[in-house]
């Protein structure tokens, strides 16, 4: 994981910026991408694939109109669950993980919702 | 509580106390509510099923997730599943003729014994089983009311409620679920993990906006001094945003574990 260029991906940055983490320190916020970095090596993509994985075209004529994919964020959806459940820590840890990576998601416009630590 | 206060104070709850219960005398205060709802032929139009959260297998609980409840559903340890009962109009004469006899429908508004046995076939029940729009018009409508009072209700007992959409292929034959009966809302019940202003009552067009006297031309006009008095009894409070709001769901999240 090239941790430069995921803090600089613009779907990290917009991420950073809505979620009011670009508030917090550096550390906080270098450990925020850097979960979604590892996210991303996992699955094998950079993150603004991850972000169109979600998504699918609205119409053929017009790539650019998309719509989210509920097949798309379905599969994500499982495959951060098994990312997370693999993740060595307390099952806290491994939740918030998961949870994180969703939340960069939702900062995009993904509508997906976080899985409770209970 | 006051009535105007139960109505100001219901709101869309979003977090439950996952841990804490809801009585089951609650709950039955909650569907009598909607027991008690305004209905025409005096008919019944709305069903319900009463579920809790830790007793539904985990397989039948996802089965219920669609992406805007899929955190409800966890967190919340009640659910009241509302479905319209599409065979509304079954036994709509001999409750007609119940209320006949009780002198609620009355000769001198047209009702009798005759009307209801020879007339009301073919001018009402037949127009509404003819046609599906009316037929699911009108289910809809009723149930709503129905909902309305069951939703106010739970308010009422101190709890918290959310009506969402559900996915129901899954659970209605485990469920014993009839297949006239067509989904309406999942209530989510439970004690609010969020304050209960839960950030504040959300914000509203003013009554001119969708309310007219005497022509859809003429907005209705807000006397100011009602409207205080309706703020005195709590059926307008404070609207969102909450200066605090932020901090709160950050804090429940950190909970939880959940994304900022």
């Amino acid at each position: 994981m090239n941790i430069e260029l995921i803090r600089n991906d613009p779907t990290v940055q917009r991420w950073l910026k809505s979620a009011g983490l670009l508030e917090e320190d550096q550390r906080e916020i270098d450990g925020h991408v850097e979960v979604v970095g590892e996210y991303c090596d996992y699955a094998g993509v950079t993150p603004r694939e991850l972000v169109e994985k979600c998504l699918r075209p609205l119409n053929s004529d017009d790539p650019e109109q998309r719509e989210i994919s509920l097949k798309g964020r379905r599969e994500v959806n499982t495959s951060i669950q098994q990312w997370s459940d693999g993740l060595t820590g307390t099952r806290f840890m491994r939740a918030i993980a998961g949870n994180m990576v969703r939340g960069f998601l939702v900062h995009n416009g993904i509508l997906i919702q976080g899985n409770p630590v209970l | 509580m006051e009535f105007k206060q139960v109505v100001g104070n219901r709101r869309t709850i979003r977090f439950f106390k996952p841990w804490r219960p809801v009585e089951k005398e609650k709950i039955q205060a909650i569907l009598e509510a909607a027991n008690r709802s305004s209905r025409s032929m005096n008919a019944d139009y709305v069903k319900a099923i009463v579920v809790h959260r830790d007793e539904l297998s985990p397989e039948l609980r996802d089965s219920l997730r669609n992406p805007t409840t899929t955190l409800s559903l966890d967190l919340a340890p009640v659910y009241i599943m509302w479905f319209i009962n599409l065979k509304y109009t079954e036994g709509t004469k001999d409750r007609l003729n119940e209320l006949v006899d009780h002198d609620i429908q009355v000769a001198s508004q047209g009702w009798s014994h005759a009307y209801v046995d020879e007339g009301i076939q073919k001018t009402v029940i037949d127009k509404i089983e003819g046609d599906d729009f009316r037929l699911n018009w009108m289910g809809a409508i009723e149930s709503g009311q129905a909902i309305a009072q069951a939703l106010l209700a739970a308010f009422d007992e101190g709890l918290g409620a959310a009506l969402h959409n559900f996915a129901d292929a899954k659970i209605r034959e485990p469920l014993g679920v009839p297949d006239h009966w067509r989904r309406s809302w999942i209530m989510m019940l439970g004690y609010p993990l969020e304050e209960p202003e839960a950030g504040g009552q959300r914000p509203r067009r003013p009554l001119s906006d969708n309310f007219f006297w005497g022509d859809a031309r003429t907005p209705f006009e807000e006397d100011p001094e009602v409207t205080q008095h309706l703020k005195d009894e709590g059926l307008i409070q404070t609207p969102s945003p909450l200066p605090w709001r932020k901090a709160e769901i950050r804090a429940i999240n950190r909970m939880l574990g959940l994304p900022d």
